[in-house]
């Protein structure tokens, strides 16, 4: 009996183990700590921002925090948006220009959770939007336009599918800019990944969910 | 991997959905044996069909009832549990004594309440995605991943009524299940210990509709009860193996789909296939137990 529960034991770890361990890569790390939240947001700001740094050279502009709050009766945007300009003349008429590009903190960064969880947590964002109101969103899917037959106008929304593929979740976005559609926008069904301020806003007595001064990869 | 997982551990949707998880597969292993061992291992899913029908009833009465009883999701449970545990008493209770028996009466009522609930969602659903509340409810998709604290709290409050009730009355649903006519010739009032298994199988079966889904709830309730019987021969050693053979097949199902992105239903119940193919294979070179 006892030799049978050890085999049965051994056997169940043996499953587990199997299933649970990962890349070499991967079991190797475990021994300086697991990765937080934080860790993952930095390291994908640091890409961010390399990736920004060397395309903005001619760049100037410093993007400050943006702040987007809106409580649930739609009171909406309260934005803070300051630009500093390097002004060549302080440091010197011929001093070199130098750009420094800040993105914005991604809050949540959904391009970096399997389908499944993508799924949970936009599903979670449409049923208790308060709780990401005014925190940055980044996420990747399809591109949907929805235009409205009365008013004419145009909403444009980032898709998203479970695992299944039955069910669908979107979230709106406004992009930071002027730009016309469909000329300055993708075809219908085109994978986009979108950076924007999470917001809720009321329309014809419905509240809706937003991610404001978005932009658009 | 382990990186992925602990960062995925930090959101509240996962830590709802493992701890629902474990309490539903610890809920439904422990019944799974009674039914396995009564030949009513089909009934989980006849039951989880008149839940689905339950569903698409409860799902009208919301519309009637406004938006704010529809956000809450309360009303689905108010509907669905008496509903399913009705017909659960129907079908294990008086369907002995019945002209329709055993398995003509569970595919009699499967069948029917699973066309009832699609026609009323047909008719008088107000959503605009109907194949994705359908397939949602029918495959559990993601509905582990999106429970509300209300819904976790009830589902707590449940599964401890749940493995209460199971620990109180072991001895005498143990004797029901191996012999019923014994139990009643000594005195043992069976009919009154199988109405006690179908409302509990009831509750099982619309809390694991969370996690599997209507369709596959049925492989929560036999995989670990015939697993556990492929190595053990006792009814409580069985229990006990197959209660945490269940819990660490739902833990790994969870744990996979959230890394690879793949839906929890369908993954825990692979796990636990290939559970069942461990034990067997442990079963046959080892002997029982």
């Amino acid at each position: 009996m006892k030799r049978k529960i050890t085999i049965l034991i051994s056997l169940v770890m043996i499953m587990m183990s199997l299933s649970a361990c990962g890349k070499a890569a991967d079991s190797g790390s475990r021994g300086s700590g697991t990765k937080g939240v934080n860790d993952v947001l930095e390291e994908g700001a640091a890409k961010e921002e390399e990736k920004n740094s060397e395309t903005t050279q001619e760049e100037v502009t410093t993007e400050k925090e943006t702040e987007v709050t809106t409580e649930a009766t739609t009171e909406m945007t309260t934005e803070e948006e300051t630009t500093e300009v390097a002004d060549a003349s302080e440091d010197g008429e011929n001093a070199p220009k130098e750009a420094t590009v800040v993105p914005p903190e991604i809050d949540v960064d959904l391009t970096k959770l399997s389908s499944t969880m993508v799924y949970s947590e936009v599903y979670n964002m449409m049923v208790d939007p308060d709780s990401y109101l005014g925190k940055t969103i980044k996420m990747s899917g399809a591109f949907a336009v929805y235009t409205d037959q009365e008013s004419g106008k145009n909403y444009f929304a980032c898709i998203i599918q479970d695992a299944t593929a039955c069910c669908a979740q979107g979230i709106e976005f406004t992009l930071d800019g002027d730009y016309s559609y469909p000329a300055d926008y993708p075809a219908v069904n085109d994978e986009i990944t979108v950076t924007g301020t999470f917001a809720t806003y009321e329309e014809d007595g419905y509240i809706y969910s937003t991610l404001l001064n978005a932009k658009m990869d | 991997m382990l990186d992925t997982l602990t960062y995925y551990l930090k959101f509240p949707f996962v830590q709802y959905a493992i701890i629902v998880g474990v309490l539903i597969a610890l809920c439904s292993s422990l019944l799974g044996v009674t039914l396995v061992l009564k030949r009513f291992s089909f009934i989980g899913d006849g039951l989880s069909h008149v839940a689905f029908g339950a569903m698409a009833i409860a799902s009208i009465v919301d519309v009637s009832f406004g938006e704010s009883s529809r956000s809450s999701g309360q009303n689905d449970m108010l509907i669905v549990l008496p509903i399913t545990i009705i017909s659960a008493i129907l079908l294990l209770w008086t369907g002995q004594n019945t002209k329709i028996k055993g398995d003509a009466a569970i595919a009699m009522i499967s069948v029917g309440a699973l066309a009832i609930g699609y026609l009323l969602m047909n008719i008088f659903s107000t959503s605009t995605n109907l194949s994705g509340d359908v397939c949602s409810t029918l495959f559990g998709s993601t509905s582990i991943l999106t429970l509300k604290s209300s819904e976790v709290w009830l589902c707590i409050v449940l599964s401890i009524v749940v493995v209460l009730a199971f620990i109180y009355f072991y001895n005498k649903i143990f004797a029901v299940t191996f012999d019923e006519s014994f139990a009643k010739a000594v005195g043992t009032k069976a009919n009154a210990y199988n109405l006690i298994i179908a409302v509990i199988i009831a509750v099982i079966i619309v809390l694991a509709m969370n996690l599997v889904g209507s369709l596959l709830v049925t492989a929560l309730i036999i995989f670990p009860a015939l697993s556990a019987m492929r190595v053990f021969k006792s009814f409580l050693s069985v229990t006990v193996c197959a209660a945490i053979f269940s819990v660490i097949c739902a833990l790994l199902g969870i744990f996979l789909s959230i890394i690879y992105g793949t839906p929890v239903g369908s993954t825990i119940v692979a796990v636990d296939m290939a559970g069942f193919f461990v034990f067997s294979i442990v079963g046959k070179v080892g002997g029982k137990a």
